[in-house]
This record gives C-alpha cells, sequence and structure tokens, in this order.
C-alpha cells in the first residue's frame, strides 16, 4: 500500500474499536495450504490471541485471491482488509493494542532486526524448497495448491506460481543456491535465534518477536502438509538446533493457540521434542 | 595465506575505494580482518559485462556474494568475529538482514531508478568506466536489474507500479537507519573497539550514499542528519583507507595479540575443566582402585597447567 492509503486506513481504523465478529482467511487447511502460508497464517492467529483480540479462522479455497496484495492471509475487520503481519500490527496499532510499547530504541532495533532476519531467511528458505526444488514441487507443492480447481486450471495456475516464485527467488540472488546452501543458511538462522533467545520465556520482555519466530518453527516441525516432503532434512536441521525454541516458546504457544488440544497437525512434532 | 587473492570489483570515487556497495562490504572486511587482498578494478575492461562484482579468485575458486565470500576469508582464517559472543553473532545476522531488506532497496532506487540520479551521476559514471561499446549496455543492465529486483521484492501486487512503492522504500530505509543509529550510539563501533562483519556491511552500504554527489536525494539528506553514522563512515575511511598505511598495521597487530591472549584462556579452561575430570573420575566409586595411579599424572599436570 502506498504511505496515503496507510495513513488513511490507520485514520479510519483508530475510530472504531475491534469487532466480535473479526474474521481471517487463509486456503483450505487440509488439502491445499502450504508450509510458508500455514506459517504466516499462524503468525498472525498468535499475535491476534497475543494481544486478546478475538479472531475467527476461515478457509477458502481463493483466499490468495480475495486478499488485497495476493498474499496470505489477511482478516476482515469491520470494513477493512488488511493483509499480511507487517499492517496487521500497524493496524491493531492504530486501534490501541501493541506489544511492544514498553521496549526502548536499541530493543526496538534489534526487534525489527530479528524480525527480518526471521522473514528473509526462513520465509525465502521455504518458498525456495517448496517451488524451487524440483521433486517437492512436483510432489507436494504444485498438487496441493491446485487441488481445489479442475483441470486445466490446475496445471495452470500451479506452473504460473511456481514461475512466479522461482522469478522471484532469481531476483533477489537465491536462483543459484543449491539445496545444501539453503539448509545452511537455515541452519545458521536457526542458530542464531537459539541464541539470542537463551533460556528466556520469550525473546523480549514483550512477546513481540516470538509469535513470528515460533510460526516458522511449529510449521517447520514435521506435520501432516509438510510429512511428505521428499527431502524433510530441514525438519531436522530446525529440531535439532531450535531445541531451547522448541521447549520454551512453541509447546506453550501451542497451548495458547490449542488451548483444547485440538489442532492434530502438530501431534507427531511431540515425538520430535 | 600461500595463495595469493584477487578481488575484482569497480573502481573507486568520491573519496572510497570503490563505488559499488557489495565491493565495498568485501574490501572493508579484508582490512579489519588484515587479509592480503590484491584489488583489480574491471574498470575499463570487458570483464564489466562478464564478471558478477565483487569477485574473489582463490588459486581455481571463485566466489561471488559478499556474504559467501566473507564466509571463505573466515574459513581462510581471515575472521574479524573472532571476539564477538555467539549472542553479538546472532545479532550480526539480524542486523545485516535488517540492512539487505530496508536499505538496499533504496539505495538501489536512488542510483539506478530515479531519473534524476540516474541521468546525472550513476549512468555517466558507469559508461565513463566502461570500455566501448559496453558503454551502452552496462549501465542499462544494471539498472533494469535493479528494477526488477526492486518490483519483485517489494511491489505486492502485480497491477502496482513502482511509484506506488517509492514513499514506503524511502520511509523503511530511514527507519532503518535511525535504527541503526540507535544501536551505535556515540560508539566507534557497533561491537567494542575492533571493527567486524557488520561494521563492513553497514559501512559498505552507506558510503555511497553518503558520499556521492546525488542531485536529488532526501535520504542522502536524512543520513547526513545522524551525525553518529557519518561519523562512523569517516573514521572508517581516514583509519583503513587512507592513502597512508601506518594506519591499517596497528589493528591486525592488536588483532594477532587478542587472538593470542583468547588462546591462553582457551587453554587454561580447557586444563581446568581436565582437572575437574579427573576429580570426579577418582571420587567415582567405581574407580576406587585405580586411585593411587592418577595422582603422579595430576602431579605433572599441575606442574604444566601454568603454561
Amino acid at each position: 500500500m502506498s504511505l496515503a492509503a496507510e495513513a488513511f486506513v490507520s485514520q479510519i481504523a483508530a475510530v472504531e474499536p475491534w469487532p466480535e465478529n473479526a474474521t481471517l482467511y487463509q486456503p483450505l487447511k487440509d488439502d491445499q495450504i502450504l508450509l510458508s502460508d500455514c506459517a504466516s497464517s499462524l503468525a498472525v492467529q498468535t499475535y491476534l490471541r497475543m494481544c486478546g483480540l478475538p479472531v475467527q479462522v476461515a478457509c477458502k479455497a481463493n483466499a490468495e485471491y480475495m486478499s488485497p496484495s495476493g498474499k496470505v492471509p489477511f482478516v476482515h475487520v469491520g470494513n477493512q482488509v488488511v493483509s499480511e503481519l507487517g499492517p496487521i500490527v500497524q493496524f491493531t496499532k492504530a486501534k490501541g493494542h501493541s506489544l511492544s510499547d514498553g521496549l526502548d530504541d536499541v530493543q526496538r532495533a534489534e526487534m525489527k532486526a530479528y524480525m527480518e532476519l526471521v522473514h528473509n531467511m526462513l520465509l525465502t528458505a521455504e518458498l525456495y524448497v517448496q517451488w524451487c526444488d524440483d521433486s517437492t514441487a512436483a510432489e507436494i507443492s504444485r498438487p496441493r495448491y491446485s487441488s481445489p480447481y479442475s483441470w486445466p486450471l490446475n496445471h495452470i495456475l500451479a506452473y504460473q506460481k511456481q514461475w512466479d516464485v522461482r522469478r522471484k527467488m532469481k531476483a533477489i540472488g537465491w536462483g543459484g543456491k543449491c539445496l545444501e546452501q539453503v539448509y545452511e543458511d537455515v541452519s545458521q538462522c536457526c542458530q542464531a535465534l537459539s541464541q539470542r533467545l537463551g533460556t528466556q520465556p520469550y525473546f523480549f520482555n514483550k512477546q513481540y518477536v516470538t509469535f513470528l519466530s515460533h510460526s516458522h518453527a511449529v510449521r517447520s516441525l514435521p506435520n501432516k502438509a509438510s510429512a511428505e516432503l521428499t527431502n524433510p532434512r530441514v525438519q531436522i536441521i530446525i529440531a535439532r538446533t531450535l531445541s531451547e525454541l522448541v521447549h520454551h516458546i512453541v509447546l506453550p504457544a501451542r497451548a495458547i493457540i490449542y488451548p483444547q488440544g485440538q489442532d492434530d497437525r502438530l501431534g507427531v512434532s511431540i515425538k520430535l521434542s | 595465506m600461500a595463495t595469493s587473492m584477487e578481488l575484482r570489483c569497480w573502481g573507486g570515487d568520491w573519496g572510497l575505494p570503490s563505488v559499488h556497495a557489495e565491493s565495498l562490504v568485501v574490501l572493508a572486511y579484508c582490512k579489519f580482518s588484515g587479509a592480503n587482498v590484491t584489488v583489480s578494478p574491471i574498470d575499463w575492461t570487458w570483464r564489466t559485462l562478464t564478471v558478477t562484482t565483487p569477485e574473489l579468485v582463490c588459486g581455481d575458486s571463485t566466489v561471488t556474494e559478499p556474504a559467501d565470500i566473507l564466509n571463505f576469508l573466515r574459513k581462510q582464517r581471515f575472521n574479524a568475529d573472532y571476539e564477538l559472543t555467539a549472542r553479538q553473532g546472532a545479532d550480526t545476522m539480524a542486523y545485516v538482514a535488517l540492512v539487505e531488506e530496508k536499505l538496499r532497496p533504496a539505495l538501489l532506487h536512488t542510483f539506478w531508478v530515479d531519473a534524476e540520479n540516474y541521468a546525472n551521476l550513476t549512468r555517466p559514471w558507469f559508461a565513463s568506466r566502461s570500455p566501448f561499446p559496453l558503454n551502452f549496455l552496462v549501465p542499462s543492465r544494471h539498472a533494469n536489474n535493479a528494477l526488477c529486483r526492486i518490483l519483485l521484492s517489494k511491489v505486492e501486487s502485480p497491477l502496482y507500479s513502482i511509484t506506488e512503492v517509492e514513499g514506503k522504500l524511502y520511509s523503511d530505509a530511514k527507519e532503518c537507519l535511525n535504527l541503526l543509529s540507535h544501536r551505535l550510539g556515540g560508539d566507534h563501533y557497533f561491537f567494542g573497539n575492533s571493527p567486524s562483519s557488520l561494521d563492513a556491511f553497514v559501512f559498505g552500504f552507506m558510503a555511497p550514499l553518503h558520499k556521492a554527489a546525488l542531485p536529488s536525494c532526501p535520504l542522502q539528506s536524512h543520513l547526513r542528519q545522524l551525525a553518529n553514522l557519518t561519523g562512523f563512515i569517516d573514521n572508517i575511511l581516514a583509519v583503513y583507507f587512507s592513502g597512508s598505511q601506518p594506519g591499517s598495521p596497528v589493528p591486525v597487530q592488536e588483532t594477532v595479540d587478542a587472538n593470542l591472549q583468547k588462546l591462553t584462556q582457551l587453554v587454561n579452561k580447557e586444563s581446568n575443566l581436565i582437572e575437574k575430570m579427573d576429580d570426579n573420575l577418582r571420587s567415582s566409586p567405581q574407580l576406587k582402585p585405580r586411585r593411587p595411579e592418577p595422582k603422579p599424572c595430576l602431579a605433572n599436570e599441575g606442574s604444566s597447567t601454568p603454561a
């Protein structure tokens, strides 16, 4: 969104309180959603729950096309639609709910830096593994992405998305990387996060950064969507280097999001941790 | 290092050893870590078209991309991050990601996409440093790459154009500069008194913005208001890149001494650990019959520890 549009949205947002019927839209949970989308969706859900804002999750096959920016998830609040974590955080801040008020300038700088690290490294690696690795793309990503559509649309959309992601990877310099290098980068990133966390319950005194990082960590642990990944090394790397993260953040956070233990997707993850 | 290393990069101007941000990162790191690298500028050669700068050639292998080159240098034992704690290493990765995500797109836009800067500064400079007929090809190729990169990573919907994200790009970059300024505070370098790879990255990306004579650049004026960042850049230029060389050997000597100190501390710690282990072994019930034996060994170790 351009700056003027953002300022306009913030102004309108500040006027009304958070409604009860806010809805978060994401692709279909069982058949369609991919690892990276699942991670982003989980991040937003966790953030909203940590702020104490009620939100219902709706799964729609065309969520990506309904989103104003083309990315999932997006929330429908009152008469506004906001997509992606960054704008959603600003939106909730305009309504007066924020998790990072108590941080000083240096901590805020660190927080933003770590968020960029997670976004830059883990999310890009997830996209790379899903779409640039031929076997994963052919066996998992393309079939899952195009499952709601009939022939020939499913082939066209799947290949279009793959071409899009590959072009983006090439533009940012990841096109020439091999899978081993990507795993190495992920491993370094996880070690950095693990070092930063140490033994504290949260990254900073407020819980701001945790939701983003643990959502990626959680998603990267084996679950239904990724258990079939032809090369599950990334899960092993993350589980090994992120043992602190898993114990101090992931498990308690699962309790926050799924208080009745409803989520069976994460059932497999318990065995690893 | 037995084999010599050659770094190919764009030449220097505006008071900088190189005008290319990524090449500057590698040059700065080489100075910080004391690596002996021969710099061969690719100006006026056909390498301006064929080579992705910066490129490090060591024997048979070539390495591109600043992060990979820094890793390669670390493996060759040229490590400017030796004194950092693990947490500072993690912070380095995070801040580098911040700079690459927030600052680099705005820099690309300032130098290559903004029409006035491109026409008056960037294109003439790069065209004048490329041989005929490449002076027609090289600048436009870089400009296209820059535009592609910004469009694909920053523009969210395929229907938006570059103008809508310009404001966001620059506000993100200004915020990034503010955050770096807060983190640096009043220190000379980001971690302690000696420069590390984070200093190299930040210097590499900010120095062209600070020194280039850009006709129109709100980002440059914003940077010039942050006195500690401009002081940081000028300090590195004066200490490591000034014409007289006496500046550079001194930091290397200090690093060597510091390394020696660290090694000694590590050896001491290790021998303390071995002593503790021996104590545990001695007091373990299973090993009681062997008690007379370790005593002479412990005496020997006790005498060798102060080394």
